[in-house]
């Protein structure tokens, strides 16, 4: 499975966004604000996920905004410190 | 106060006219049978398992996402009693309506769903949105989110006595006008290490142990949520008024001999000569614990069941007798508790 | 009566500043701090906040968890300096009222730990967790039989406990409550903020351009709380007034306040309402403060906006760490004793104005006149509660 999708069904699944399926999601739409529409609580609830699941530290949320930008920003971010992911 | 509307999650069904129904049957609550391992072998206890059946039609799914199951039952009765009591709240109203809510263990399921995150994959996967749904007025945090209310809140904690403690709180907000209404909330919910813990606790306590409450001997558990919305007393006639709100040292004796009926939570007090038993055995005392189990907010379930017994002028759950109440009746409920205290809530209806 | 002042006769103070209500005063106009690593427990974070931890405090025999014990310490020097002879009182007249977060949840971990390993523990973490609800345990150490609570409300739990007092005196439920809050420093509630990101590696840095987060503190404090006739008859020594609190929850989020602090605001104008004072009669702002981005952001622009900006903005957090239900409690004490004393100290951590806040705290000492200042709780789920305190 491409890691995009994986990551879909992890926010699909663990932030319990119920009506919404992995098709729904496009690997360059915005995941905060708009888009998805998720919010601060989610952001943090997303850091300790890819710790969970892929085991990526990320400190602090300052110089994170990019990476959770969209589905393709915390691909490639998780490629980035996982190469094997 | 008057009771303007109840709002009912319970193991008899959602909804004042359900739990109505339900406190008419002799079977009926959703129940459980949980045999617990303890180290002195297993113990049965009953669950009295309730629902958030019935919620789809105040929330959508994708708003109740963050919301473990107990934050959803208070949503649910909350939003139940305002539809019992016909009104939908504007955006006036809402800053004039306030939280009064009671609970005895608080959000349970969500603390040890934090502390198996932490256990299971260490302290880094700790989850924000467990320990944000664990802290005691999470609920209150929800209700407020779900309705708009933007009144001023307290979320209460005392055990048995958590329930008196929301009410004296909502009729001093009344009285002084802080508010125009209050919702007040009672609820417990139930988890495997707290029906563990139960079953664990020796039934004999040792010699200065505080007794297990409200199930020593019975092992009934309850759950569930009420909801009582309430304004002040407008002298309207048929309104339901609840009152008196009294905390007494000595057994109230003459609760039983002055209203119609009185409901009884004589919690850990079971057996022969217990004072449980010695109340049961007056004409006028009536239980909701074989419908409901018993947990520390038990009370508030209590005061519900009354105000309904009076709204339909009959008494329910049936006492031994006649269940019919006539005009001028009124009603006790009162909980004995174990520091040698007793609370007393008394309506009628007008 | 509804309304109307009700009399602080006693304070007992327990924080990292140490033990005592005159020597925390004392420490805070001297403006020193020393927040550090946890030494109560071990945590494995990829960042570790400080924390402020109150080691002066002993244990309490009789007192099942250290909330409890400093929640008794807090009571016992409360009681001495208000002279208040609980033997002459009648029991079923003085109430207890505290505000507590971990105090009232069962989550002794060693004990879940086992339940969770599918092992069998003993009972004994329940059955103390029976009997230590911090309102109760207070109430049987000392034969009190009047109204006894614990009041969650998260953050703001010590301020809504001495709001929640003030009305029982009011309305007449009893003559005089132990009024305040208490909380230890343990695993979740450190665990829970670190994963919020909500916490700083630094020592905090309240209402600063540069802040990064908060540090979890601990402590206790309770103050004797009597109705002005009670309080007269018997001659108490008066140490201030509580004369307003206001409350109101946001309805916006469930961690994060609302951008314009349309909850704050409320509770403000209800809390100065109840006092018949208005914002110029406001000699400085016990701010929240805990220095978080959102925080102080949301509360520093709401109190420029009442208060105006020459306003008196003063957070303690930086000198306690946020002692969550023991907070709201503490400050109070602080701001009476600020303002009898006539002065507030620094806020320790603030060194630059947030120009996206647009006002600044104390740097130093600073000569507060006047007789009324409020003190600021904000709590998860949108709680906001405010006092208004009067001198002696």
């Amino acid at each position: 499975m491409r890691l995009e999708d994986e990551l879909k069904e992890m926010l699909i699944r663990e932030l319990k966004l119920v009506d919404v399926k992995p098709e729904d999601i496009k690997d360059e739409d915005p995941l905060f604000g708009e888009g998805l529409g998720l919010d601060s609580l989610d952001a943090v609830e997303v850091v300790v996920l890819l710790q969970k699941n892929y085991g990526i530290e990320v400190k602090g949320m300052e110089n994170n905004r990019e990476v959770f930008s969209s589905i393709k920003a915390l691909a490639d971010f998780v490629r980035s410190k996982k190469p094997q992911a | 106060m008057e009771i303007l509307g109840i709002g009912i999650v319970s193991p008899l069904g959602n909804g004042a006219e359900a739990f109505w129904q339900g406190l008419g049957r002799e079977h009926g609550p959703a129940t459980a049978e949980r045999s617990v391992a303890t180290s002195q072998g297993p113990r049965a206890l009953t669950l009295f398992e309730s629902s958030d059946a019935g919620l789809e039609r105040f929330a959508s799914r994708a708003s109740l996402r963050r919301m473990d199951s107990f934050g959803k039952w208070a949503l649910l009765a909350a939003s139940l009693a305002l539809e019992d009591a016909g009104l939908a709240l504007g955006d006036a109203e809402k800053r004039r309506t306030g939280l009064a809510l009671a609970t005895g263990y608080g959000c349970q399921n969500a603390t040890y769903a934090f502390l198996d995150e932490v256990i299971d994959h260490g302290d880094k996967c700790a989850s924000p949105t467990h320990f944000a749904n664990s802290v005691h007025n999470a609920l209150a945090s929800q209700i407020s989110l779900g309705l708009g209310i933007q009144g001023p809140c307290q979320t209460l904690s005392a055990f048995e006595q958590s329930p008196m403690h929301a009410l004296w709180c909502a009729r001093g907000w009344l009285e002084s006008g802080t508010v125009d209404r209050v919702l007040a909330g009672f609820g417990d919910e139930s988890c495997g290490l707290l029906e563990y813990a139960i079953a664990a606790t020796a039934q004999r306590p040792a010699e200065g142990q505080r007794v297990l409450p409200w199930n020593e001997g019975s092992f009934k558990v309850g759950t569930g949520y009420a909801a009582l919305l309430l304004g002040p007393d407008g002298g309207r006639p048929g309104a339901l008024r609840l009152g008196c709100l009294e905390q007494l040292s000595a057994p109230p004796e003459q609760a039983f001999a002055r209203h119609r009926a009185v409901f009884v939570q004589a919690h850990g007090q079971r057996g022969p000569g217990s004072l449980h038993e010695s109340w049961m055995a007056l004409g006028n005392a009536v239980e909701t614990r074989p419908f409901l189990g018993a947990m520390p907010t038990s009370q508030g379930f209590d005061i519900a069941a009354a105000a309904l017994s009076l709204r339909h002028g009959q008494l329910r759950p049936a006492p031994k007798g006649s269940a019919l109440l006539k005009p001028g009746d009124s009603l006790a409920c009162v909980q004995a508790d174990t520091d040698g205290g007793y609370h007393v809530a008394c309506l009628h209806k007008d | 009566m509804s309304q109307g002042p009700v009399m602080v006769t006693g304070m007992g103070c327990v924080s990292a500043l140490g033990l005592g209500a005159a020597l925390s005063h004392q420490r805070l106009l001297e403006g020193g701090r020393a927040p550090g690593l946890p030494t109560l427990f071990r945590a494995d974070c990829k960042e570790y906040g400080l924390v402020f931890e109150a080691l002066a405090a002993p244990p309490v025999l009789g007192a099942g968890s250290r909330t409890n014990a400093m929640a008794f310490l807090a009571a016992d020097e409360a009681l001495a300096a208000a002279r208040l002879e609980l033997p002459s009182l009648d029991p079923a007249r003085v109430g207890v009222c505290l505000g507590t977060t971990v105090g009232c949840s069962l989550n002794d971990e060693v004990f879940y730990r086992y339940f969770h390993g599918q092992e069998m523990p003993g009972p004994e973490a329940f059955v103390r967790y029976l009997s230590g609800n911090p309102a109760q345990a207070l109430a049987r150490r000392l034969g009190l039989r009047g109204p006894a609570v614990s009041v969650g409300n998260a953050c703001a739990s010590g301020t809504d406990a001495l709001g929640l007092a003030r009305r029982w005196l009011l309305d007449g439920l009893c003559d005089a409550v132990l009024a305040g809050g208490c909380d230890e420093l343990c695993r979740t509630p450190y665990l829970g903020f670190t994963s919020l990101l909500n916490t700083s590696p630094e020592p905090c840095r309240p209402f600063d351009r540069a802040r990064r987060g908060l540090n979890l503190g601990e402590g206790a404090a309770v103050l004797i709380l009597e109705s002005a006739a009670a309080a007269q008859a018997r001659k108490a020594p008066v140490q201030g007034r509580i004369s307003g609190y206001g409350s109101a929850v946001d309805a916006h989020h469930a961690t994060a306040p609302h951008p314009e602090g349309r909850g704050l605001k409320a509770a403000t104008a209800r809390a100065l309402g109840e006092a018949g004072l208005k914002p110029a009669d406001i000699a400085f702002i016990n701010a929240h403060g805990t220095a978080t981005p959102a925080n102080d952001q949301v509360e520093g622009r709401s109190m420029l906006e009442i208060f105006g900006p020459g306003a008196v903005l003063v957070s303690t957090k930086g000198a306690t760490g946020h002692a969550l239900g023991a907070a709201g409690a503490l400050e109070a004490a602080f701001t009476l004793m600020a303002l009898n004393d006539g002065q507030v100290g620094p806020t320790l951590g603030f060194e630059e104005m947030d120009p996206a806040i647009g006002l600044a705290a104390t740097r130093a000492k600073t000569p507060v006149k006047g007789s009324a200042a409020i003190s600021n709780s904000l709590a998860f789920g949108g709680q906001n509660s405010v006092l208004v305190l009067q001198r002696a």
